[in-house]
């Protein structure tokens, strides 16, 4: 009889962004997002390769489900596949993800209008926000959002820091670098870490899948034996990409 | 203890490289999801290359803890007195003639899935 145990990130289910007057001023004629201030999301990419580059070139993209804008009044700089090219206050629309891009978790929306060159403008997909818009992005699983191991792939387990604990797994692709689950929780509980681990392991209170800590969906579920340890945070490091 | 073997066929007629494989529960090392409709499956690699072997499973959206609590079923199934291999996806839809049918199509949620050897 085998144990599998079950990770997923955390992460929220969405989360929106109320655009401001200086986000206007920042974002006129570039891809919006992408000067001073920016809209960051909480929880997406964050799978890097032993080179310290994000895995996939839409590691991040495949993650997001769908972003919309909520207009804050009448706008005609739409692009035109977008409600006929303009929309009205409370019109809440779905922008194409043509006009989206995700880098080092940070969106970009682009616009429709202004004097941005192509990289910078989308006369058919973009959206030029204005003050008080709502963007709201829905992720949803994607590229390393979520894994199983069979509890015999686990290597070790080994503190890193006082409030972080690394599970060391053989690679799924055995490209020759373990892959690796950081767990951040209270600062000194690496040793009810070990031990939780092991009574999941080794107890006799699962027969298969055992959901150890799954973060999705902006609720944490823990398996009863890591309660009560402060853990609020995940990471997946995987050794290739996919 | 008796042995689990899984058994994973694409949508072609087994007589294709790669259209069908079998591997022992305890060659499994982990899935993990690569898009919203997507989980891969890996195995150690039979020939000992380098890289695993892998079957990737095209799912219905976002079925991922729900595929992977239905293999843990199928794989930790007791298999003690039976002689059959346990599916855990066969998409085959035009097995030959002269092949009979399989019991079981396996998790009903993969529609497709793509075979990777080393």
């Amino acid at each position: 009889m085998e144990t599998y145990l079950y990770f997923s990130k955390f992460r929220p289910a969405s989360q929106s962004f109320t655009i401001t007057a200086t986000n206007v001023s920042n974002w006129a004629n570039v891809d919006q997002g992408s000067a001073t201030s920016f809209m960051e999301i909480t929880g997406i990419g964050g799978s890097y390769n032993t080179a310290g580059a994000m895995i996939g070139t839409s590691a991040e993209e495949s993650e997001i489900a769908s972003v919309t804008v909520k207009s804050a009044g009448t706008n005609s700089n739409v692009g035109s596949n977008i409600s006929g090219g303009a929309t009205v206050a409370d019109e809440t629309v779905t922008i194409p993800m043509a006009a989206v891009d995700v880098e080092n978790s940070r969106l970009r929306i682009e616009p429709a209008s202004g004097s941005g060159d192509a990289d910078n403008k989308d006369t058919s997909d973009g959206y030029t926000l204005i003050e008080d818009d709502v963007v709201t992005v829905t992720l949803q699983q994607g590229l390393e959002t979520s894994v199983m191991y069979a509890a015999s792939a686990l290597k070790g387990i080994e503190a890193s820091a006082t409030g972080s604990t690394i599970l060391r797994f053989n690679s799924l692709k055995n490209d020759g670098t373990d892959d690796i689950i950081t767990i951040a929780h209270d600062n000194g509980k690496y040793e009810d870490i070990v031990n939780g681990i092991n009574a999941i392991i080794n107890g006799n209170n699962y027969n298969g899948i055992v959901t150890v800590i799954d973060g999705s969906g902006g609720n944490t579920v823990l398996s009863k034996e890591l309660e009560g340890l402060g853990i609020d945070g995940l990471t997946m490091v995987f050794e290739s990409s996919y | 203890m008796a042995e689990n073997y899984l058994f994973f066929a694409d949508g072609g007629d087994n007589n294709q490289d790669k259209d069908a494989i079998m591997f022992p529960r305890s060659r499994f090392i982990g899935a993990v999801s690569t898009t919203v409709t997507t989980l891969e499956f890996f195995f150690k690699d039979r020939a000992n290359a380098a890289g695993n072997d892998d079957v990737s499973c095209t799912i219905t959206s976002g079925a991922h803890k729900t595929v992977c609590d239905k293999f843990a079923e199928l794989a930790n199934g007791n298999r003690n007195n039976t002689n059959n291999f346990t599916v855990i996806a066969d998409v085959n839809d035009d097995l030959p003639s002269n092949e009979g049918a399989i019991s079981s199509a396996g998790i009903s949620e993969v529609s497709a899935l793509t075979i990777t050897t080393s």
